[in-house]
């Protein structure tokens, strides 16, 4: 098996998957102000499926982050950074960082959204130093 | 405190020496776990009406066993069973069930028994790697090859930036446990290692070594839970659940900054309440260890010290053998052995102890013993507080 696995798509996050095809990342906004990433339909915070969607401005900071040498998927190449992104929004972003090793990223750093990977037929959101 | 009549007791405990076990399925070892488990207790199969195992158990050909399966191949017919599964902590979570179906009666004698042989078949499998699959919240996580070790790697990383932790820290749980795995004269390793030893050892997923995950073995175990009534007529000193509690979150990264202080911190508030104890009453700890990462801030949310201090209580010491708290005697799944689900070899340990049965590690005058067990990505924990039957 190759790549990495694929999304399984759903009708709620259907419009979401569209948005980072065009670059834009959609933070679910309840009817209670909330804001969520990733967005789900089913949360009982709102107690039924309300709310909107915020586009998020992209940008945040590592709140943590682990540079992976051993993985037992077949993508990305080792070694390859996991990365958990507090957006300016609040929300935490889990993903990959595209960066080099020399860049040493570190706890705090300023991220923001980079050209997002192809895979399947969607396109997955992806951050860099900025 | 009243003891007697349906007060659940731990009258069975049984771990096989298997560390590595090639060509044996399974269902062997349950078999052979569970024997000697009730010759521990002095019980016959034929009054067992209680039984759990976790599903998703590693089998031969990289298969998973289920309740179902393992029923089956063992030819019983329990009338209350169990096969709650939320990861490492499920056999914990099987005892706590037991406990409370003993006392109100909807069983007499369970057997909880769990039996798994990841290194006879190792799964490489990415499922494994990401722990679920890329559905519902998992459509965005799974895309990004999260690995298990680098998930717990996020949260030591936070930690270190957030208290001033630092690798040395956490290396030095690793070397406690090999400490304690000296003892042990079935556990996988048992060699002193160094700080030095493990922070040179390569990084797997950084800020995390080698030397900071669990060791892969074969095996299994099985505990046997009655009425203190019936323990009277068994053949091993009953061990008393003086405490218990479980907590539930979420199994996605997305959320991890709302588990900085981990279930642990509820399900041991719940453990304490039940027993009328505190942190400070404990003897001896078996914290889930399949990383070093696991056990560093899950001390602090049992209780042991302040939230963010663990590595001040590690630095001094504690955790070493003749330590304020000894942790996972045994050698834990850093040392001695780890089948996936190790939640029922820390139970086992912590039974060892209160029965001073741990030969070469065990706690003098060992009065409280706590266990306790992590699912997922710090998404269950299960804490357990044992004592002697008095």
């Amino acid at each position: 098996m190759g790549g990495r696995a694929t999304p399984v798509v759903e009708l709620t996050s259907e419009p979401v998957w569209e948005a980072v095809r065009r670059g834009v990342l959609l933070l679910q906004r309840c009817t209670t102000g909330e804001l969520h990433w990733p967005p789900s339909g089913t949360r009982l915070c709102c107690g039924h499926r309300g709310g909107d969607y915020l586009e998020s401005r992209g940008v945040g900071t590592i709140w943590s982050l682990s540079v992976v040498h051993r993985s037992s998927h077949a993508e990305p190449a080792t070694p390859y950074c996991m990365v958990l992104v507090e957006l300016s929004e609040g929300p935490l972003v889990f993903a990959n960082l595209a960066c080099e090793a020399e860049e040493q990223p570190q706890v705090g750093d300023a991220v923001e959204l980079t050209a997002p990977v192809a895979v399947g037929d969607k396109w997955l959101p992806m951050f860099r130093i900025s | 405190m009243v003891t007697g009549g349906r007060e659940p007791v731990i009258v069975g405990a049984y771990e096989s020496p298997l560390r590595s076990a090639p060509g044996v399925h399974p269902f062997e070892i349950h078999r052979d776990v569970i024997r000697h488990a009730l010759e521990d207790a002095g019980l016959a199969w034929q009054e067992v009406d209680g039984f759990a195992t976790a599903a998703g158990d590693f089998a031969e050909g990289g298969a998973f066993t289920d309740l179902l399966d393992v029923v089956d191949a063992l030819g019983i017919e329990p009338t209350y069973f169990d096969s709650t599964d939320i990861g490492g902590a499920s056999y914990l979570a099987h005892a706590v069930h037991a406990a409370e179906a003993i006392r109100s009666g909807s069983a007499e004698v369970v057997v909880i028994s769990y039996a798994a042989v990841p290194r006879w078949w190792p799964i490489p499998s990415p499922f494994w790697d990401g722990l679920s699959y890329p559905s519902g919240s998992g459509q965005w996580e799974l895309p990004y090859s999260p690995t298990l070790i680098g998930s717990f790697a996020l949260m030591a990383q936070r930690h270190m930036a957030e208290f001033g932790t630092t690798p040395e820290h956490f290396a030095q749980i690793a070397v406690a446990c090999r400490r304690h795995a000296a003892g042990n004269a079935h556990a996988r390793f048992r060699e002193p290692i160094t700080v030095d030893d493990v922070l040179s050892s390569p990084v797997i997923a950084s800020p995390l070594h080698r030397l900071e995950c669990c060791v892969v073995t074969d095996g299994g175990g099985a505990v046997v839970m009655t009425t203190a009534e019936r323990a009277r007529d068994c053949r091993s000193a009953p061990v008393r659940i003086l405490g218990s509690g479980m907590a539930l979150s979420s199994l996605r990264l997305h959320d991890l900054d709302a588990r900085l202080v981990t279930p642990a911190a509820r399900s041991a508030r719940r453990a304490y309440a039940a027993a009328g104890l505190t942190a400070a009453d404990v003897d001896v700890a078996q914290v889930y260890d399949a990383f070093t990462a696991t056990v560093l801030p899950t001390i602090e949310d049992l209780g042991f010290c302040e939230k963010g201090e663990a590595g001040d209580l590690i630095d001094s010491g504690a955790l070493l053998p003749g330590g304020s708290l000894p942790l996972n005697t045994d050698g834990g799944g850093l040392s001695s052995n780890h089948g996936g689900r190790r939640g029922m070899y820390a139970l086992i340990e912590g039974v060892r102890q209160i029965r001073g049965e741990s030969p070469g590690r065990q706690v003098a005058d060992c009065e409280v013993s706590l266990v306790h067990g992590i699912g997922g990505i710090f998404s269950a924990g299960v804490t357990m507080l044992l004592g002697p039957q008095r």
